[in-house]
């Protein structure tokens, strides 16, 4: 592994995708501002705004960088370049990863300040905004997979559409247990076993997933 | 390979290919051996779908070959490798820049991640070809977009250079700038070419040796002379009883009444002394074109492979 | 070839001035840089002693192939117009022998051909003498 050609190869797509993740960053600020304001109807709006900000930033991150490459015949001008394989895969799932958390990132720790800081806030909310976040975080590792694995737009749009589904159904799901319910209008922060549990398997999902996909990206044999 | 031409450095090809093969469901690549001497340019040439572009990815390691070797500037092409790769310069006609960004931007990410990258001579690439850095790459022509990818493979020097198709498309005088500034590139006679066309004019101008690629099979190899040498064309007069005198590589083409006309593939100066002798009137003694030879090669071979 | 002699000639060279090639001329290229040095020679330009360019050097500049310039260096080499050093690259020969083999052998050829035709328009012997006669002195008339 060639550690400067990983970071040279990060660097540039990072700046490809610079004006896309300007937006997201900004929509996703906003969002999460909205989102605090001292009114239900506006925090409901928020939360649907920073939830259609996350998915959008995946499909369209995943697009400009990892589809459109073997699409367009950039990839080619990439690999005739001194970059093995290896570099090339995790340099590429790297980017598309970080620029996908750095508009998630940003909203979820805007959320966690400002949910100490407004005083009308309830800071017991936190657990149930992270299980959410980290869900739509594996479900975009998934959609990174499929991307990487079918390198098909079509695909990758059927597994966006089923995480969106299962997104809808695990919101319900945590509404209708008593003690992550309890939690949303609680004062005091805290973190029942379940909620933890919930978190532990997200966070395992998304591992395996990104596992999968640099190895994956490995055994590919042709590129061209 | 040639022997007018021997290899000025030492006995190691630039690069060479040993019984490479590779099945797709529709094409097959079958037990490619090639040798590329250090300082030639050498042209394949073959229609297109013959296996030209898969031969050059699988030197590139961007293909990997279901059997057989391949060894670039002595090291083993592979998609894990990619030391090889930092003296080779590949260029192919499918390749695309960023279309968003500017040429400017695509010469930093190339100079980053080659040392050796000469920026006086990219400028001047950029003067000669008439290129403006700052511009976007989705507002060039055609043949300024070949210019752009073709001085991000110069500027960086590469010792060897693999390049797919690069005057397809191309105008005449875009042409005639490219290949003339390829051929500044041999000067230095450690650098080396490989050249793939189905343009055989081009070929014919600046390649010292020659491969005919058609249906994933190299069908024949040798260096220019040998090719334009080696065969000619014959118009005769002769009866309808009269029989070929046995000569190597003697062939019909056609007849017309009297008229005959004869190819041979391995000419020797008394070949025309032996058809007069054998009872024919010799009409014409032509020598033929790359085009004229690449076609009757084409149609021997597969005539070959039918029967 | 010294760095010094490729400057000396890219500056009078200064890229295809020196020598042009036609693709139309259905003569090989390297028939043709041999026929252009010799007539370069022939009238002077090129004084005996005269570096040529390396090879690959007049193969760049020409855009031709290396075995091209190669070739055509072998036969004016063999022919006696030009000497080779190892090592030292080609001068311009002392008493170049302009009656070139070349030039005899494609004249011979022309010839064949030309008796070839005249046998195929049933033209006798003296008829042929006549119109090569007659020929050569339009040429010559020609070139006053």
């Amino acid at each position: 592994m060639n550690a400067q050609a990983i970071r040279i190869l990060f660097l540039k797509d990072l700046f490809l995708s610079r004006w896309p993740l300007f937006g997201y960053l900004v929509g996703g600020l906003a969002s999460a501002a909205v989102a605090c304001l001292p009114n239900e109807a506006a925090g409901f709006i928020g939360f649907i705004m920073m939830v259609t900000v996350t998915i959008a930033a995946g499909i369209h991150l995943i697009g400009v960088l990892l589809l459109a490459e073997s699409a367009d015949m950039t990839r080619t001008f990439v690999m005739s370049l001194p970059i093995s394989l290896l570099d090339y895969s995790v340099a590429k799932i790297a980017v598309v990863l970080v620029t996908f958390l750095i508009p998630w990132a940003g909203m979820l720790a805007s959320l966690m300040v400002m949910v100490f800081v407004i005083p009308e806030a309830k800071p017991g909310v936190l657990p149930f905004l992270v299980m959410v976040f980290l869900f739509m975080l594996a479900g975009f590792c998934l959609q990174l997979i499929t991307a990487v694995i079918t390198e098909s737009v079509g695909w990758t749009i059927v597994v966006v559409v089923l995480g969106n589904v299962l997104l809808n159904v695990f919101l319900k799901e945590l509404r209708e247990q008593p003690s992550i319910s309890s939690l949303i209008e609680s004062e005091t922060l805290r973190w029942p076993p379940l909620a933890l549990q919930i978190i532990s398997v997200e966070f395992a999902a998304i591992c395996v997933a990104l596992g999968v996909a640099v190895l994956f990206q490995l055994r590919r044999k042709d590129l061209a | 390979m040639s022997a007018v031409l021997d290899p000025p450095l030492g006995a190691i090809a630039a690069a060479s290919l040993r019984g490479v093969s590779k099945t797709y469901r529709h094409f097959h690549l079958r037990d490619i051996d090639l040798e590329f001497a250090t300082g030639t340019v050498n042209g394949l040439i073959g229609p297109n779908g013959a296996g030209k572009s898969t031969i050059m990815r699988i030197m590139m390691g961007l293909v990997r070959p279901d059997r057989g070797t391949v060894a670039m500037l002595g090291r083993p092409a592979s998609s894990s490798e990619s030391s090889a790769k930092r003296e080779i310069g590949y260029f192919s006609e499918d390749m695309r820049l960023y279309k968003a960004e500017t040429i400017a931007f695509h010469m930093q990410f190339v100079r980053s991640l080659f040392p050796d990258w000469d920026e006086r001579y990219a400028e001047e690439l950029l003067d000669r070809f008439g290129l403006i850095a700052k511009q976007k790459i989705k507002g060039l022509s055609q043949g300024q977009r070949v210019k752009a990818l073709l001085l991000l493979v110069l500027a960086r020097r590469p010792k060897l250079l693999i390049l797919d198709e690069p005057t397809n498309g191309l105008d005449p005088v875009a042409k005639q700038e490219v290949l003339s500034e390829l051929m500044q590139t041999v000067k230095d006679e450690a650098r080396t070419i490989v050249y793939s066309s189905h343009h055989t004019q081009d070929i014919e101008q600046i390649c010292d040796t020659i491969t005919f690629v058609d249906r994933g099979r190299v069908i024949a190899s040798d260096d220019r002379d040998g090719f334009l040498n080696g065969w000619r064309r014959f118009r005769l007069q002769a009866p309808g009883s009269w029989v070929p005198p046995q000569i190597a590589g003697l062939r019909a083409e056609a007849s017309f009444g009297n008229l005959r006309v004869m190819t041979i593939d391995r000419y020797r100066p008394d070949v025309e002394e032996q058809l007069e002798a054998s009872g024919a009137t010799l009409e014409g003694s032509e020598a033929m074109t790359l085009e004229e030879i690449f076609l009757a090669t084409v149609t021997r071979g597969r005539e070959e492979c039918r029967r | 070839m010294t760095d010094e002699s490729v400057t000396v000639y890219s500056v009078y060279m200064n890229r295809h001035s020196w020598i042009s090639l036609s693709q139309s001329d259905p003569r090989a290229l390297y028939l043709q840089v041999i026929e252009q040095i010799q007539r370069r020679v022939a009238v002077g330009d090129l004084p005996p002693g005269t570096e040529l360019p390396s090879i690959r050097q007049l193969a760049a500049d020409l855009s031709v192939s290396v075995i091209t310039i190669k070739r055509a260096y072998l036969e004016l080499e063999r022919e006696g117009t030009i000497t080779t050093r190892q090592g030292k690259g080609s001068v311009v020969a002392d008493r170049p022998g302009l009656q070139s083999s070349m030039a005899q052998r494609e004249l011979d050829e022309h010839m064949n051909q030309a008796a070839r035709l005249g046998i195929l328009l049933g033209l006798s012997k003296s008829e042929m003498q006549r119109r090569i006669a007659e020929a050569y002195e339009k040429s010559q008339r020609k070139r006053k």
